[in-house]
């Protein structure tokens, strides 16, 4: 008689995303494809100033345009600022605008001409105020004050506002003045520059509104965070969020740029106004001009070590520029323990202080603050390791961070850590991969993390999972996809509980009413936190399938097996029901159906651990890069020739999507690295558009190795740990790091253009 | 003012009305409802709007509607045959070299022009061929690899065309 063996059916195989067939033939519906009988076209008349008074706005022009059907401005908006984190802008400006780009108006007409040319007949008059332009002068006392009202704003957590400060946070440990005079300590000191990055999503914004004539606005829109996003738009509209249905299709990309309402709320007062329904799709010089980036960042850095490596103290000074509104948790500065990576270091001084400028908002872009500070410590690690004589791979494995031990921030224990085994991995590798090393080539390491934050910050979401009486089972849950498979990854969780094929489950996403809620896809926590709560929904309805099939089969409960879309008998697989026949024995009429519930991670399941969680980092996200590069002293290029990086992420719930995001999470850190940069002047974005502001291409995408540590957290769904972001943090070092070991000149400003690589040079040849 | 522009357009003649200054990339998208056509920059830059004009991949953001007139155009809806995919978007499903898939449509598109010339390329091969086309999200390593991959498949399959 055949006995079923448990055995992972789903999870840790390399299953092919659903939705990737309808994106593969062009069916997949984003925002921007939604069309609605008689739908307008929208454009939106930006701020040509850095800093300005509006003195007037005259649309009698633009209203007399025939094709014209509704024109807003800030008057047309509820008085309330809105932001995801800090609410610190207007949907529209309001008295005066702050940076170039921002939104001053917006027309609704029958075409897309007509609304361009309606926008150019609105007469904005504007009264230019003295800007704000450098940050590391933003808190000059005669510099202008770009929100008087500051201290008075929403804040998500509690910051350090004041003058054009958006937050200064400092975190210390130890006593790092007395720390530097140990006797033989040995210091390095630095200062590293780093870019302002685009998210540069291949789908820009775009949402559709349709108002119902009572009232209600129903919007598509590309946003990842609907259940957060509906709030602003309902605060602009001076209406109950209940008023707002939010609906996040298939979305073109994210990186962190699309947690925000910035457009929505602009095409729902146009949809109210012309009460027919709208589309408004942002141009890329719209998306380069006036929506996120990553801020920029000056870090003054400085680290001792004793004679043998050891890390004893590490002072950090970060000033990060946030732009004119600033869309980052606590403006970036809350991270300035990421400075000290997942080293062991007693004595430290951290200091991050982000400031406004007359200039486009900051954001959120993937692995917020990671890049910059990854790129000063783990550079500077390496110069360290240079006047040490010391291999820097040493250097780094003897001062890692080890389970039990405190994570830099205080707020965690470390447990489950894949760090040191990353290093290993990554030194084996070079012995046995790198090869010898041709003239002006080099090779660079780092250590990358993200987030070494308790896993209590698992925060909440919904989920429902249905199996009906014919054998189909629908999750239904509030998260988004942006397209890093949190669909497939719902999915296969469900598919591995209820032993049901994926092709049988369908899955219902991110809509504020058809949907549990959900806070929102982003910061490595989705797979972590939605990975669970849909699993315990499956379990929810597993425990009813076994119940009646159990009555039914007249045996006990665990006895049962769940599998091919069947529950059957482990000792005899013969004696079984398929799912639809106990789903339609659940129910009265029609058919029947078991529904399963979960909701809130931390009541639901994790409230029994809830002490142990706030204490413990249960699910670091640690990785190890090793560069191989080659310099051409000539032009100052960089050709990477080779990359590599070990990363542990507890378990690949899914082959594909895990090597995926972290084969495009190095790349996004090469762009970073070599090529990627907002230029701005007098406020205004140089290169707002994809031939200046450039994006890694195909011929120049090196080998790429990944190499999977798994090291199983505790709590989160099957051992897996987050993923996307830790991936694109460590490439921006460990590739200065590879040119100085080709050329011997550090190179200290990301990203490393040719210009600066040879003014290093010089720099070094001329012995400054 | 509107003029009549015939076409084949996924293998079916279509006669259409047009304003010549419309982009080919808003005809399809704003005209004709045919949205796998993507836009992303309206520059010619990033590649998701590729589709093929009389068999070559063009970026149709870059074509005015009227220069199409009595060419054959084939967007991504036209790629599969019924229910049968193209090689290529069956590949670009199954190696996992859709992420986001904003790019996915427009890549097709340029590698199926590329396969249709050179259809065992080198991996150098197919990246210089696919440099017009952006992907944000998958680094185009498995994109390089769904391409191979179609190419094996069609080399197997005698496919031609």
């Amino acid at each position: 008689m055949a006995t079923i063996v448990d055995e992972l059916q789903s999870i840790g195989h390399a299953i092919p995303k659903p939705d990737a067939f309808l994106k593969a033939t062009g069916s997949a519906t984003y925002a921007g494809d939604v069309r609605l009988p008689g739908m307008l076209q929208a454009k939106v008349l930006r701020s040509p100033y850095p800093h300005a008074r509006i003195v007037s706005i005259d649309t009698s022009a633009a209203d007399a345009l025939p094709g014209v059907y509704a024109i807003v401005t800030g008057a047309d908006c509820s008085p309330v600022r809105i932001g995801r984190f800090l609410q610190d802008r207007y949907a529209l400006a309001r008295e005066k605008v702050i940076y170039v780009g921002e939104p001053v108006a917006a027309v609704a007409a029958v075409d897309e001409e007509t609304a361009d040319r309606a926008i150019q007949l609105i007469d904005v008059v504007y009264d230019p105020l003295a800007a704000v332009l450098d940050p590391e002068h933003a808190l000059d006392p005669d510099q202008p004050i770009i929100h008087p009202d500051l201290a008075s704003y929403t804040d998500m957590t509690p910051s350090e506002r004041t003058g054009n400060q958006r937050n200064h946070v400092d975190v210390s440990s130890g006593d790092v003045d007395a720390a530097w005079s140990e006797p033989g300590l040995v210091t390095v000191e630095a200062t590293y520059r780093t870019p302002r990055q685009s998210q540069a999503f291949t789908e820009p914004h775009a949402a559709v509104a349709q108002p119902d004539g009572r009232g209600k606005i129903t919007i598509w829109a590309s946003t990842k965070a609907p259940f957060r996003s509906r709030g602003s738009i309902a605060d602009t509209l001076g209406v109950p969020a209940s008023r707002v249905r939010l609906i996040s299709p298939v979305i073109g990309g994210d990186f962190g740029g699309k947690g925000a309402a910035f457009i929505e709320p602009i095409v729902a007062l146009l949809a109210r106004k012309a009460q027919k329904p709208v589309r408004l799709t942002l141009s890329r010089v719209e998306e380069l001009t006036a929506m996120t980036s990553r801020p920029s960042c000056v870090i003054n850095l400085k680290v001792g070590a004793r004679p043998d490596g050891t890390l004893v103290a590490m002072e950090g000074h970060m000033l990060y520029n946030v732009g004119a509104v600033d869309d980052n948790g606590g403006g970036v500065g809350r991270s300035a323990d990421s400075l000290a990576g997942g080293y062991r270091i007693p004595h430290k001084r951290l200091v991050a202080t982000s400031v406004y400028t007359n200039t486009s908002p900051g954001g959120h872009v993937r692995a917020p603050s990671g890049p910059q500070t990854s790129f000063a410590t783990e550079s500077l690690l390496d110069t360290l390791a240079r006047k040490l004589n010391m291999d820097p791979i040493e250097l780094r494995l003897k001062n890692a961070l080890h389970n039990g031990e405190t994570v830099p921030s205080g707020h965690g224990i470390l447990a489950n850590s894949g760090l040191q085994e990353c290093i290993e991995r990554a030194r084996d590798w070079m012995a046995r991969e790198l090869g010898p090393k041709g003239p002006n080539e080099g090779v660079g390491v780092a250590l990358a993390l993200w987030a070494l934050h308790p896993a209590a910050l698992a925060v909440a979401s919904a989920a429902t999972v249905k199996i009906d009486a014919e054998g189909g089972v629908v999750l239904s849950c509030g998260v988004t996809d942006q397209g890093g498979g949190q669909w497939t990854m719902a999915a296969q969780v469900v598919s591995e509980v209820l032993g049901v094929p994926m092709g049988q489950i369908s899955v219902i996403m991110s809509d504020t009413e058809a949907t549990p809620p959900d806070t929102g896809t982003g910061g490595s926590g989705t797979t972590y936190r939605v990975g669970n709560i849909v699993g315990f929904a499956a379990e929810d309805a597993r425990r009813q399938v076994v119940r009646i099939a159990a009555e039914r089969l007249k045996v006990d409960e665990e006895e049962l097996v769940l599998r091919d879309g069947e529950v059957c008998v482990r000792s005899d697989p013969s004696k079984k029901l398929t799912l639809a026949r106990v789903a339609s024995a659940a129910g009265s009429s029609p058919g029947g159906a078991i529904i399963g519930t979960s909701q809130d991670v931390r009541e639901e399941y994790l409230s029994a651990h809830a002490h142990e969680l706030a204490e413990y980092v249960d699910a670091p996200s640690f990785a190890a890069h090793v560069a191989k590069v080659r310099v051409d002293p000539e032009t100052g290029q960089i050709d990477v020739l080779k990359y590599y990086t070990a990363q542990d992420v507890g378990k690949a719930l899914n082959l594909l999507n895990c090597t995926g995001q972290i084969e495009g999470g190095v790349v996004f850190g090469l762009g970073y690295a070599l090529s990627e940069e907002i230029i701005t002047e007098d406020g205004t974005n140089l290169n707002a558009n994809l031939w200046e502001y450039l994006l890694p291409t195909a011929p120049h995408i090196p080998p790429i190795t990944v190499d999977l540590v798994e090291i199983p957290s505790t709590y989160g769904p099957y051992g897996a740990k987050g993923v996307g972001e830790t991936p694109c943090v460590g490439v921006a070092p460990a590739i200065a790091n590879a040119v100085e070991d080709a050329i011997g000149a550090r190179v200290t400003q990301a990203p490393l253009t040719p210009e600066r690589v040879l003014a290093a040079l010089r720099a070094k040849q001329a012995g400054v | 003012m509107k003029m009549p522009i015939s076409m084949d357009l996924n293998g079916r003649p279509l006669t259409v009305d047009a304003e010549p200054y419309w982009t080919l990339q808003h005809l399809l998208r704003d005209e004709l409802d045919l949205t796998g056509t993507k836009e992303g920059c309206r520059t010619g830059n990033c590649g998701v709007c590729t589709v093929l004009i009389d068999g070559k991949a063009v970026k149709s953001c870059l074509v005015l509607a009227p220069q199409v007139a009595a060419r054959q155009v084939t967007t991504v809806e036209g790629l599969a045959h019924g229910e049968e995919l193209d090689p290529l978007q069956r590949a670009f499903a199954e190696c996992g070299a859709i992420q986001c898939g904003y790019c996915s449509p427009g890549f097709i598109m340029a590698a199926r022009a590329f396969l249709n010339e050179n259809p065992s390329p080198t991996r150098a091969e197919i990246a210089d061929a696919l440099e017009g086309n952006l992907c944000r999200c998958t680094g185009y390593v498995k994109i390089f690899e769904a391409v191979e991959t179609a190419a094996r498949v069609e080399a197997h399959n005698g496919h031609n065309s």
